[in-house]
């Protein structure tokens, strides 16, 4: 199957167009002339058409890759300068090694691949420097030597592969509630406690839980960067690749689905909970939870992603790239940590001789 | 590191500001008041060492309040509320025990009463005796000085020979608590500190260093924050909750009854930082003579 890329050049000059995040226009890096997405679509239908070319020749054998390592790998000729680029079959957009020029894969959004929707980003990679740099300050148990050598620089905007679930979830919850009132009749405290059962049932509907399709992206860093505002969400198009990287789902909608039916239970499980009012005590007998439909739409979210590394272990900083909410796991220095508890102990110590010298000096 | 430096500045004044709840208190040194100057200097300070030598060697304070006029209390309240007013008491909250002769001048009253623990001893018949026995007649022949010295002579008799078992923690050379009954000698912060250096030094490092550790994995913690999402309630539009059933059904009450005590105990509950009262806590009061 003959496979191909795409670059978004320029229809007035031929330079390379990246999606500028801060006009949501596709933007000439060269004349600086902008382009909506649909005005570039049609523009270079025709133009991607004729830059399909024959995938590259590749072999296991002369590649000297394993056969398994060969199975997962696609090369493509960049339309701009020709070189081949390299790269996994996950791929769906990247930018030309040679070149520069972002370079989208349109075989990865194409039949049942193709994703319904993608919010732009909103933030800019100078942006997202500036809040990793803003992220990392106040920490002072951040090892200095690892804020140094995390090439921030080479903060990278992704697009990640979601599904957004949409159900309606049928809860039926029985609660164990008691009601207690006390008085006195002067000759002995009364207490008296009624015991309810108490039935709450209801139907929830959710819209659009995010739960990241892409095996590489750590579930609880994408969970950690939610909420995205799904106002800004358009329909897909690929233009809005351009610029940034993008793998396709390897994550299929069915197997996110307990994740996010536990997530969408608990809510309704809470939800029906504080309907239960006007009780000393309630607690859950019975819970029942049935998604009664559902649906997933395949997106891609914006995120900035950071991958370094540290002692030899991995860090990875993620950042939502519509709102800027970043995180990361850091590693302590734990040299400072126990200096930190060594210097208080002695400020103790110290403050200790001061007063028992006062106390026997009388100063108090 | 500013951060830093406030976290631990906030810690280091906490360890201060608990110091004087982890050590001995200081009982006040003030136990015979005269707003009249009724007495002399001379008897004044003659009367208060020999209080304070009661007092101390007994851990129950002996008080004498001589006002002006009644305060504008009721016979019945004088000498509780002086009590209370003059935030008497040795120890601290219910353990904050004592007895007091309270003289109103204008009104030529006088009461006494005694709080806490020292009601065991001074009980009404008690302290209705020394009123009549030791107080009263000196306080008819304008005798000040010989009343308030009779008082305080029959307050220690009563101590000395009631069986007084004492509540207040007492101290012995900061090292031996003992729970009651033996005078001992009674420390006050600035001494245990004085004599015991040693110890002192090493619980401001050992505390300061375990605040230290507790702000620096607080500051470990802060560089983790990811975490799977739990709940979904973000993603719930508007109208999309709708509760299709909805019952409370009784099933049965239980009832206990808990007899009320009607003995009031020795009442006088602490409060922190210092002495609160009730009516329930004082035995004696309302019992006065004009003289």
């Amino acid at each position: 199957m003959p496979e191909q890329v795409t670059n978004f050049k320029c229809p007035n000059c031929g330079g390379p167009l990246h999606f500028d995040a801060q006009s949501q226009k596709l933007k000439c890096d060269y004349c600086d002339s902008t382009f909506t997405a649909d005005e570039v679509e049609a523009f270079y239908k025709k133009k991607n058409e004729e830059a399909a070319q024959a995938p590259a020749q590749f072999t296991a054998d002369e590649m000297g890759w394993t056969e398994e390592e060969a199975k997962h790998m696609r090369a493509y000729s960049c339309p701009s300068c020709g070189a081949q680029i390299v790269c996994d079959d996950r791929t769906a957009a990247t930018s030309c090694p040679y070149c520069g020029n972002p370079t989208v894969v349109p075989a990865q959004f194409s039949g049942a691949l193709k994703p319904s929707y993608v919010i732009p980003f909103k933030l800019e990679k100078a942006e997202a420097i500036k809040r990793l740099n803003e992220f990392y300050r106040g920490k002072s148990l951040l090892p200095k030597s690892f804020r140094d050598q995390n090439h921030i620089e080479e903060i990278k905007g992704m697009y990640v592969p979601f599904w957004l679930y949409d159900a309606k979830v049928d809860a039926d919850m029985a609660f164990h509630a008691t009601r207690v009132r006390s008085h006195s009749d002067g000759e002995y405290n009364i207490t008296e406690t009624s015991h309810y059962q108490v039935v709450r049932k209801g139907l929830v509907t959710f819209e659009k839980v995010p739960a990241d399709a892409a095996e590489k992206m750590p579930d609880e860093y994408m969970d950690a960067i939610e909420p995205f505002d799904y106002s800004s969400m358009v329909p897909f198009e690929m233009s809005y690749m351009a610029g940034y990287l993008a793998d396709r789902y390897d994550v299929d909608a069915s197997a996110n689905q307990e994740r996010t039916d536990a997530r969408m239970q608990n809510s309704a499980g809470t939800l029906l909970a504080n309907t239960v009012l006007g009780y000393t005590s309630v607690l859950p007998e019975r819970t029942y939870f049935q998604r009664v439909s559902g649906k997933a739409s395949y997106a891609f979210l914006p995120v900035w992603v950071l991958s370094t590394r540290y002692n030899g272990k991995p860090y990875l900083f993620v950042m939502n790239g519509q709102t800027g909410k970043m995180v990361g796991d850091m590693p302590a220095d734990m040299r400072k940590f126990w200096l930190m508890v060594l210097i208080t102990a002695i400020v103790g110590v110290l403050l200790g001789f001061v007063l028992q010298y006062g106390a026997q000096a009388g100063w108090f | 590191m500013k951060k830093t430096m406030r976290l631990m500045l906030a810690g280091l004044l906490a360890m201060i500001s608990v110091l004087p709840m982890i050590l001995p208190v200081r009982a006040s040194d003030t136990y015979v008041y005269d707003e009249t100057d009724t007495l002399s200097s001379d008897e004044l300070s003659t009367l208060n060492a020999k209080a304070e030598e009661i007092s101390t060697a007994y851990s129950c304070g002996v008080y004498i309040v001589i006002t002006t006029d009644q305060h504008g209390y009721s016979e019945y309240n004088y000498a509780k509320d002086v009590y209370m007013e003059y935030d008497l008491g040795y120890g601290e909250g219910e353990k904050a025990n004592g007895v007091l002769l309270a003289i109103a001048m204008d009104e030529r009253y006088m009461d006494t009463v005694a709080y806490g623990a020292a009601k065991d001893v001074f009980t009404d018949d008690t302290l209705q005796s020394i009123q009549n026995d030791s107080v009263l007649p000196y306080l008819r022949e304008d005798d000040w000085y010989s009343g308030a010295d009779g008082f305080l002579s029959a307050a220690e008799s009563t101590l000395k020979n009631g069986g007084y078992v004492d509540y207040t923690p007492q101290y012995t050379g900061g090292t031996n608590y003992t729970g009651g009954g033996d005078p001992v000698s009674y420390q006050t912060a600035s001494d245990w500190i004085a004599t015991h250096g040693p110890l002192f030094i090493a619980l401001m490092g050992g505390g300061l260093g375990l605040i230290g550790l507790i702000i620096a994995l607080v500051m470990k913690a802060q560089l983790k924050n990811i975490g799977i999402q739990q709940q979904a309630d973000r993603y719930i539009p508007k109208n999309g909750v709708t509760l299709t059933a909805q019952a409370d059904y009784f099933l049965y009450t239980q009832t206990s009854r808990v007899r009320i005590p009607h003995d009031n105990g020795r009442g006088g509950g602490g409060g922190g930082g210092g002495h609160s009262y009730n009516s329930g806590g004082f035995s004696g009061g309302g019992g006065g003579s004009h003289f």
